[in-house]
């Protein structure tokens, strides 16, 4: 219920304390209104965006945090932010029962809207590889002519519950799949880990 | 918007309701759908296949053509886009995920040809 009371006042306007919107009383974390994927994205529809807010719910309830929890960012960023959800029901947590799965989506939600913070940069396309989780990512304001001139690639990772090693582990890996060489195509590589909630962002 | 811009559009457009429509279980639709999608995303491909400077779209189009092809049974096609793709100059990342297109395109042939019969469950399982 407290998400919904949350996700409502930062929806509507700016607060009459002045406080400006989406941004918390202390100056070094911003909030980071999770349930705003429903809003979309230029390749995330609304529903998916829904979807993908559900599964960053399920993942930080299922780690038993209070509303405003602390994600840190590390990395090629530096940054906090504190982290809001909706209310996770009874069926969600069975239509999420997967594990694995959850943690996977949710760790793009979390990567989006990270993304979405700190760079220039959106979700502008799903990669049409076939199987792979693969984004491309778009400057916000850049209109080109020819699909994918200037874009980054995206490469996201969720892990649900282990320590620094294994994060930096699953960094390294992410590192050698989008480049074997030093390619002309850069990337922004995301790991989440949701147990103490941080987002580990390498530019490539 | 470019015309290769807005081909493409089209093409993810109809990818995206060819999967909404296997989800739904009307294969019938599904399949002319994706269809659709490949002749839009070749026709962009074709667009672009002349301007070897155009990276990555040119590569990117032609993987996208390509798969979307596989999906539509047009492996001749997709054979040949993926060709062109890899005769002018993608980035190492496309052109690495071409090759394995290639490959997972031909390998059960690779087998067939060495009377060994390919067993894609298995090779998934051990690859995970």
């Amino acid at each position: 219920m407290l998400a919904s009371i949350i996700r409502r006042s930062l929806f509507t306007a700016p607060q009459s304390n002045g406080v400006q919107e989406g941004y918390s009383m202390n100056s070094n974390s911003k909030e980071l209104v999770i349930t705003k994927l429903e809003q979309g994205l230029p390749a995330i529809t609304p529903a998916f965006g829904a979807a993908l807010a559900e599964a960053c719910a399920v993942c930080l309830t299922d780690q038993d945090y209070i509303q405003g929890v602390e994600l840190k960012v590390k990395g090629d960023f530096t940054a906090v932010f504190q982290l809001y959800w909706q209310e996770v029901t009874d069926q969600m947590m069975r239509c999420w029962n997967d594990s694995e799965y959850t943690t996977e989506q949710a760790a793009y939600g979390i990567a989006f809207l990270v993304i979405q913070e700190l760079t220039d940069y959106t979700v502008i396309e799903r990669s049409r590889r076939g199987t792979g989780f693969d984004y491309w990512l778009g400057k916000k304001s850049e209109n080109n002519e020819l699909p994918f001139q200037n874009a980054v690639r995206l490469e996201v990772s969720g892990i649900r519950k282990g320590d620094n090693s294994r994060v930096k582990a699953r960094v390294k890996q992410k590192l050698e799949q989008v480049s074997p060489t030093d390619g002309t195509l850069p990337a922004y590589i995301v790991v989440v880990e949701f147990s103490n909630p941080l987002a580990f962002i390498v530019k490539k | 918007m470019s015309q290769i811009q807005e081909l493409h559009q089209q093409a993810m457009d109809l990818a995206e309701m060819a999967q909404v429509a296997k989800l739904r279980g009307d294969f019938n639709s599904a399949s002319q759908l994706s269809r659709q999608a490949f002749e839009k995303e070749r026709l962009a491909a074709e667009l672009i296949a002349g301007n070897l400077e155009a990276e990555p779209t040119r590569s990117v189009l032609h993987r996208s053509a390509a798969t979307l092809g596989v999906e539509c049974g047009e492996i001749h096609t997709a054979e040949r886009l993926i060709a062109i793709a890899l005769s002018g100059n993608p980035p190492t990342e496309i052109a690495e995920e071409l090759k394995d297109l290639f490959v997972q395109i031909n390998i059960d042939k690779y087998f067939a040809r060495r009377g060994i019969a390919f067993d894609e469950a298995k090779l998934q399982s051990f690859m995970g």
